[in-house]
């Protein structure tokens, strides 16, 4: 792990000459909480006139399979920026190993409410927690305005028509990668497969897009953060995973992140995608949230016990498997009436 | 034999000296880790409580939905055979065995029981959460 506080000089050099500002200084420097690949660094600086608080953001080289490295990390926020998604504004990014010894990029700093129990306690259900997830269905919807194109974003892997069939194939290759087999798991697959709504519109997807990755202050939507599982892929994914139980952090009968119903938050998207939400099709990719949760809390759990990564908290993120197997099979049996009574 | 206090006693104590004496002076970082030592070592031990009952019965479910004659071997090629009957009904699930009709209820109730097996260790409250209290009250 690079020690950014090691490289300040490295650091201050190159800030000072991106911001073309050559007295440019360091006041203060301070890893910030959360993330045990990508590592989060306030950077206060101050020059000649003028002071300013950025953010730094580095990802370790063993970085989690499918998220993208810094740089490209850099080019999905300033793709999504210049649709007019609310997020840290984009100021440089830096792929010169002398400066970090590792890619980086910097950012404006936002305040505000991120983590998901402080953020239930400042923002009631009712009115203001409806209020806050229509903006965050109005940022996807402009999320979503970014789409495929010659010259957009040409590092994302292009899928090709059927999302669905490709994301079940992906994890199928997992599991068949785990030394144990999962058949509650397949039991969701196989259902996925057999009702895989036709494919839509290939659009950008956060990847990760739920309470704990948007910050708030005021009863308002600051940005939508953590950008790095960036891809293309169906405009209901980031929808679905979003309401998907685990993400309610308890709250389990406010389907929108544990924050509102899911009327909020569809209201706030059909307002900035002009779509209309399929409710059949979205039930499908909230049972596909639910399973693909399910697979990577495996693959979080397997980081841990294959002693790859030293980090105890994703061992118990591992026992979350089942309970994400737990509610995909009470989605499926609640649609065909296998549960009991 | 050994002596008490047994490894469930041991366990038991040294959890409630985390919780009680250790995790309220912690804040921070070191409070987070000790709430999930302490529910790390709760899980451990309604494991150890249950032991092999849960493996058991599923292994004779498993053998039952596979048509299998056999009865399910002790000690560790227990785990070997739920291994390899798992395996079987992970080839049956992809190949559409499950699909309809009494076989898709028979592996359904199968893998819903497998999972509340599961969840009465790891997190025995996912039960109060509400959404699931249509599955719990099957017999077991």
């Amino acid at each position: 792990m690079v020690n950014v506080l090691d490289r300040r000089d490295a650091l201050q050099r190159f800030l000072a000459q991106a911001k073309g500002e050559p007295d440019l200084r360091i006041v203060g420097l301070t890893r910030l909480s959360g993330g045990t690949v990508q590592q989060n660094w306030r950077v206060d600086v101050e020059w000649r006139g003028g002071e300013a608080r950025w953010v730094l953001r580095t990802a370790e080289a063993m970085g989690v399979k499918d998220s993208l490295n810094a740089a490209q990390e850099y080019l999905v926020i300033k793709a999504a920026h210049a649709a007019g998604v609310k997020l840290p504004v984009p100021l440089w990014s830096c792929s010169d190993p002398a400066v970090l010894g590792q890619d980086f990029f910097v950012m404006g700093f936002l305040e505000g409410v991120v983590d998901p129990h402080k953020l239930f306690g400042t923002v009631p259900p009712g009115e203001q927690g409806d209020a806050i997830i229509e903006q965050v269905g109005e940022e996807l919807g402009r999320i979503q305005s970014v789409t495929p194109g010659p010259e957009v974003l040409p590092f994302l892997k292009r899928p090709g028509k059927d999302v669905a069939m490709e994301t079940i194939s992906d994890l199928r290759s997992y599991l068949d990668s785990h030394e144990l087999p999962h058949p509650a798991i397949e039991f969701g697959l196989r259902w996925l497969e057999q009702n895989a709504p036709p494919g839509g519109d290939i659009v950008l997807c956060h990847g990760d897009f739920r309470v704990g990755n948007y910050m708030v202050k005021n009863g308002r939507l600051q940005g939508i953060l953590d950008w790095e599982l960036g891809h293309w892929g169906d405009p209901h994914e980031d929808l679905g995973w979003l309401c998907q139980r685990f993400f309610r952090f308890g709250r389990i009968g406010l389907k929108a992140g544990g924050m509102a119903d899911s009327a909020a938050l569809y209201r706030g998207y059909e307002r900035t995608s002009g779509k209309r939400i399929d409710p059949e099709v979205m039930a499908y990719w909230e049972i596909m949230a639910s399973v693909k949760w399910a697979v990577v809390s495996l693959q979080q759990a397997a980081r841990y016990t294959s002693g790859s990564v030293d980090a105890f908290e994703l061992a118990l993120v591992g026992l979350g498997t089942a309970e994400m197997e737990m509610e995909s099979l009470d989605l499926i049996g609640g649609r065909e009436g296998l549960c009991h009574a | 034999m050994r002596d008490r206090p047994t490894p469930e006693e041991l366990l038991k104590g040294a959890r409630t000296v985390l919780d009680r004496d250790i995790a309220p002076t912690l804040d921070g970082e070191r409070r987070f880790a000790a709430i999930l030592i302490s529910r790390a070592m709760a899980v451990a031990a309604r494991a150890m409580a249950s032991g092999n009952a849960p493996l058991r019965a599923e292994a004779d479910r498993l053998l039952t939905i596979l048509g299998r004659t056999n009865h399910a071997p002790s000690g560790q090629a227990l785990h070997e055979e739920v291994l390899a009957l798992n395996r079987e009904l992970v080839a049956r699930i992809r190949g559409g065995y499950c699909d309809a009709g009494a076989e898709r209820r028979q592996v359904f109730e199968h893998l819903c029981q497998v999972t509340r097996d599961k969840l009465a260790e790891s997190n025995p409250r996912y039960f109060e959460q509400g959404k699931s209290s249509k599955t719990k009250e099957s017999p077991t």
